[in-house]
């Protein structure tokens, strides 16, 4: 009886001993954790433009993309777990609700745009098997970000469904490339980088259009406008300031303007030069 | 006996008249199918579409052998024979596709040129009876930001996906062996250009067997990016950099041509005459420069001397580690080297001042509001570093702090003026040359009224969205109007004046508007102030007011017709929808009042209780069904508003319509015939109907407008 008695107590304190140690970094994410991350995305969204917001569901939905942010957080060494903590207690607390939901909405888009790049990046990289299931995360973040192409095929396109049908051409040449791997699907992941890009470059520029529009008006939502614009260009920057770090600087010289001196027009000059190969509008 | 007798009888019914009569029928209808089947394979044998390109099957990736700014010519070799066929369209547009055919006689082998290209653009193409798609981009015309990869050794299997997922827009390969010999090379020639040491080698072409004599030496110009690349030797620099060139040159040898420079080896290259003619150059061109050069080494080595970035890209060595790719990021001022993937970088050409050109201590002044010494910093800048530093920023700083920060407007025109003199082709030229147009248009008076207006702006601005302060700043707006009326800043002035009354005060604002359509008629806010009234009064749902302003709107700036007839049916619509709201009390009054009113007058207790109990089941049920689509919703109140209202009306509907409906039809005593009794319930029926869609459109009306557009109204 001793012995079985040591025998527990020692296999018990191996247990707990390897249990607490940690295992080298993070276990990788799943598909289920990417479609939670997406479908409460697609919910905070929705919840947040209700007239009485409950912040409580927000919260709750935002745990639920928690582990896709510290993810992404380890990764790109960004510090969105703490930013978007951040804006949603002051948006319970009534500080600068308006411009603290867009920190939250827009940031958890440019957590998307991150996942899907890490995504692709290992998809070129993994076996077959490992890449369908790449692709279907990057399916599952693009789900999560569709109400932006929505929005900018509203406002550019006049409803037509340009950026949407892109996107969704983009993920099927990506799922057909799946098996394939080489540079079929490099290929299709330049096709969806280059679809994202178009929309993200467009939201900037809807965002100072609205600046332009409501400047001398109605300062307040100028303030709201302007984050978007600051977060939208988050995701693009990158790849103009790679491309040219002079562009970069004076791209976000005018985001960092007074709203009376921002122009579109010198905005999407500088976009468009940043951005070549790419058809805006 | 008997039995038989009937068996017989029976037999004679059977074959007499079913089966001759069921066998006319199958033969008819197996007749029919056997035509419509006949028809169908007929139908589909004959309105197939034919595959084009002969119907041929595509054994070959299609590979890209001319690309310019404005064509691309594709070519592949096809199984069977026929005319090749490829469709192309701007990549990511929903443009419709457009092909372009073989030129020559139906053959193995096409090639076909895409014209009417934009320059710098990518395009999505696929070969005809083919569905995967392929891209490419189009040469840039002017000089733009680009990248591009250099390999050297065996290309790995990971260098096709670098090559796209990096941006490269072609790819230069320092090995000295032939393309046809890389079947990795090849794969990206559906893509992308790929050069070698001996120019555009295509494996294609060599199939064909198309004359192609290795160059010793030759030029590639790319978004104004000059590569000299010399194989063997460096004979043909001198004649490379004596042609004008855009922005950068940069030099690309062959192991042939680079052994002389060690390694690359700092002691070996100062004595070497290809590094001595680059330096000269340089002298002579320094905003031009040969600032890099690329060559296979022995090892994977940076080396700068006199500013000029020596690259050694290593082989593959022993241990069979292949040769890391160097991605080149080509700037108007600077070109980055990044080997990948790791993406260590190594300035190529740096940004003149790249440490110091942005004077970050003159832009923390600025930040920190010290403009005055912002400026004299920036001046200081300046003048320490004129000569052959491009500063533009440092020059377009100080016109802006002028002019946004100081308002000192005529000092900051000279500013913006030196500088478009002095850099025509900055990237903030178009900026600064907007923004003198904008203050040369309003210089009367010395600037003054354009100043204190722009003062007044920048405060207005800092003011938020805090009203305390507002009505000082309106009245120092009429005061510009008043005090410089006949200037060209009044009518911009008192076009922001009307901005700042539109949500406070709808009336005000539309005076002021109509104000700067009588005193100016001509000016630039004057040909939308229409439109800016309508806007206002459809803001403060003033709907007929606003419709009054598009209509003068639309014959005042027909050029926004589009813009006003959408705003006027919004307009229409939503007084339509007020109206039809009336049209409800009216309804519902009529209804309940003869309800009531008619004899006997009153309403009977069943049939108020019936009423109760409808409303009771009907609130519950979409109460229910409401929360079931709760997100439909936009609060929580509205939905309950209007479930409720649903059961109100449900239940309004049974009690009085029911009602109303019997004593109309006089059917309050119970006795009435069966056709009058069944008008009387169609009648309640429509009553009820009436009520409920009345009801209901009066609190969607009340609560939220948005809801119509879930029914299309």
């Amino acid at each position: 009886m001793l012995s079985r008695s040591v025998f527990a107590a020692v296999g018990t304190v191996l247990s707990v001993a390897l249990g607490g140690m940690d295992c080298a970094g993070a276990a990788p994410i799943s598909l289920a954790q990417v479609k939670a991350f997406a479908e409460a995305e697609v919910r905070i969204e929705w919840l947040r433009r209700r007239k009485t917001v409950d912040w409580a569901a927000i919260r709750s939905d935002y745990e639920q993309t928690l582990a896709i942010v510290n993810a992404v957080d380890a990764r790109e060494q960004t510090r969105y777990a703490a930013e978007l903590a951040e804006a949603l207690d002051k948006c319970e607390a009534g500080t600068a609700p308006k411009v603290n939901q867009q920190v939250l909405a827009k940031g958890l888009q440019h957590v998307a745009v991150l996942g899907i790049k890490h995504e692709l990046d290992a998809a070129l990289t993994a076996p077959a098997p490992g890449r369908r299931k790449g692709v279907a995360c990057v399916a599952a973040f693009v789900e999560g970000i569709s109400p932006t192409f929505s929005r900018r095929d509203a406002d550019y396109f006049g409803g037509k469904k340009i950026l949407e049908r892109a996107a969704d051409d983009a993920v099927a040449q990506l799922q057909a490339a799946a098996g394939e791997g080489g540079i079929a699907l490099s290929a299709a992941r330049r096709v969806l980088e280059d679809v994202i890009a178009r929309t993200y470059a467009l939201s900037v520029l809807y965002e100072v259009s609205e600046i332009e529009k409501y400047r001398d008006t109605d300062p307040a939502k100028c303030a709201v406008k302007l984050k978007e614009a600051q977060i939208f260009y988050r995701i693009i920057g990158p790849r103009i300031q790679r491309r040219s770090p002079a562009l970069d600087t004076k791209i976000l010289a005018i985001l960092n303007a007074a709203y009376r001196n921002m122009s579109v027009a010198d905005l999407e000059r500088l976009l468009r030069a940043g951005l070549p190969g790419i058809h805006l509008k | 006996m008997h039995l038989a007798l009937t068996a017989v009888r029976r037999a004679r019914l059977l074959l007499r008249s079913p089966f001759p009569l069921e066998l006319r029928i199958m033969r008819r209808v197996l007749t029919v199918l056997g035509v419509l089947a006949a028809v169908g394979l007929l139908v589909i044998f004959v309105l197939r579409r034919p595959r084009t390109g002969g119907g041929a099957e595509q054994t070959l990736t299609p590979e890209l052998i001319r690309l310019g700014p404005n064509t691309a010519t594709i070519a592949w070799q096809s199984a069977e024979q026929g005319a090749g066929r490829v469709f192309f369209r701007p990549a990511g547009s929903a443009e419709e596709a457009r092909s372009a055919e073989d030129a020559l006689a139906a053959s193995v082998r096409h090639e076909v040129e895409l014209t009417g290209l934009q320059a710098g653009t990518r395009y999505s193409y696929w070969l005809a009876g083919t569905d995967r798609k392929y891209q490419f981009q189009t040469k840039p015309v002017a000089a733009t930001p680009f990248s591009f990869l250099v390999v050297h050794g065996e290309p790995g299997p990971q260098i096709p996906g670098l090559a796209l997922s990096e941006f490269a827009e072609f790819v230069l390969s320092l090995s000295g062996r032939p393309l046809k010999a890389t079947p990795v090379l090849r794969e990206m020639r559906s893509y992308l250009p790929v050069y070698s040491l001996r120019g555009e080698e295509s494996p294609w072409r060599d199939g064909v067997h198309e004359d192609h004599t290795p160059k010793d030496a030759w030029l590639l110009e790319w978004g104004g990016l000059r590569l000299v690349i010399l194989a063997k030797n460096d004979s043909g620099l001198a004649a490379a950099l004596a042609a004008p060139a855009a922005h950068t040159i940069g030099v690309v040898l062959g192991s042939g041509a680079a052994a002389s420079l060690g390694g690359p080896d700092p002691a070996a290259i100062r004595d070497d005459p290809l590094h001595n003619a680059l330096t000269a150059y340089n002298a002579r061109h320094p905003t031009r420069p040969a600032a890099f050069v690329l060559l296979p080494g022995s090892a994977e080595r940076v080396a700068t001397v006199d500013g000029v970035c020596y690259v050694a890209l290593g082989p593959d060595n022993a241990a069979g580690r292949t040769a890391r790719p160097l991605r080149v990021d080509v700037g108007e001022e600077s070109v980055r080297g990044s080997f990948l993937p790791e993406n260590d970088q190594h300035v190529l050409r740096a940004a003149p001042l790249a440490e110091r050109r942005t004077c970050e201590e003159c832009r923390r002044l600025a930040d920190q509001g010290a403009y005055e010494r912002s400026l004299a910093a920036y001046r200081e800048f300046v003048r320490a570093n004129t000569g052959h530093y491009q500063i533009d920023d440092a020059y377009y700083a100080i016109a802006e702090l002028l002019d946004q920060r100081l308002f000192r407007l005529a000092e900051s025109v000279a500013g913006y003026k030196e500088f478009l003199a002095k850099y025509p082709d900055s990237a903030l030229a178009p900026i600064a040359r907007r923004r003198v147009a904008e203050l040369q248009a309003h210089a009367d008076h010395d600037y003054e009224p354009l100043t204190r207006f722009e003062r007044l702006r920048a405060q207005a601005a800092s003011l938020g969205a805090a009203t305390n302060g507002r009505a000082a700043l309106t009245k120092r707006a009429r005061g510009i109007v008043e005090e410089f009326s006949d200037s060209t800043v009044a009518p911009r002035a008192l076009a922001w004046l009307a901005n700042q009354h539109r949500q406070r005060d709808p009336d005000r604002a539309a005076a002021v508007y109509e104000e700067l359509l009588r005193r100016y008629p001509a000016c630039a806010p004057a040909q939308t102030a229409w439109l800016d009234i309508g806007d206002t009064y459809y803001a403060a749902r003033r709907y007929r007011d606003a419709l009054n302003a598009y209509d003068r709107a639309l014959r005042r700036a027909p050029e926004e017709a589009a813009e006003i007839r959408r705003m006027a049916w919004r307009a229409r619509r939503n007084l339509r929808r007020r109206r039809i709201g009336w049209l409800g009390w009216t309804v519902l009054v009529l209804i309940a009042g003869m309800a009531l009113c008619l004899r006997p007058a009153g309403l009977a207790w069943r049939v108020l209780l019936r009423g109760v109990v409808v409303f009771c089941v009907v609130c519950a049920v979409s109460l229910l069904h409401g929360w079931l689509i709760a997100e439909q919703f936009l609060s929580m109140r509205e939905m309950v508003s209007l479930c409720l209202a649903f059961a109100v009306g449900a239940g309004l509907g049974v009690s009085l319509s029911g009602t109303l409906a019997h004593k109309l039809f006089g059917l309050t005593s119970g006795a009435g015939s069966g056709a009058r009794r069944i008008w009387c319930v169609l009648l309640g029926a429509g009553f009820g109907i009436l009520c409920l869609v009345a009801t209901v459109w009066l609190v969607i009306l009340r609560v939220n407008e948005h809801y119509f557009a879930a029914f299309g109204l």
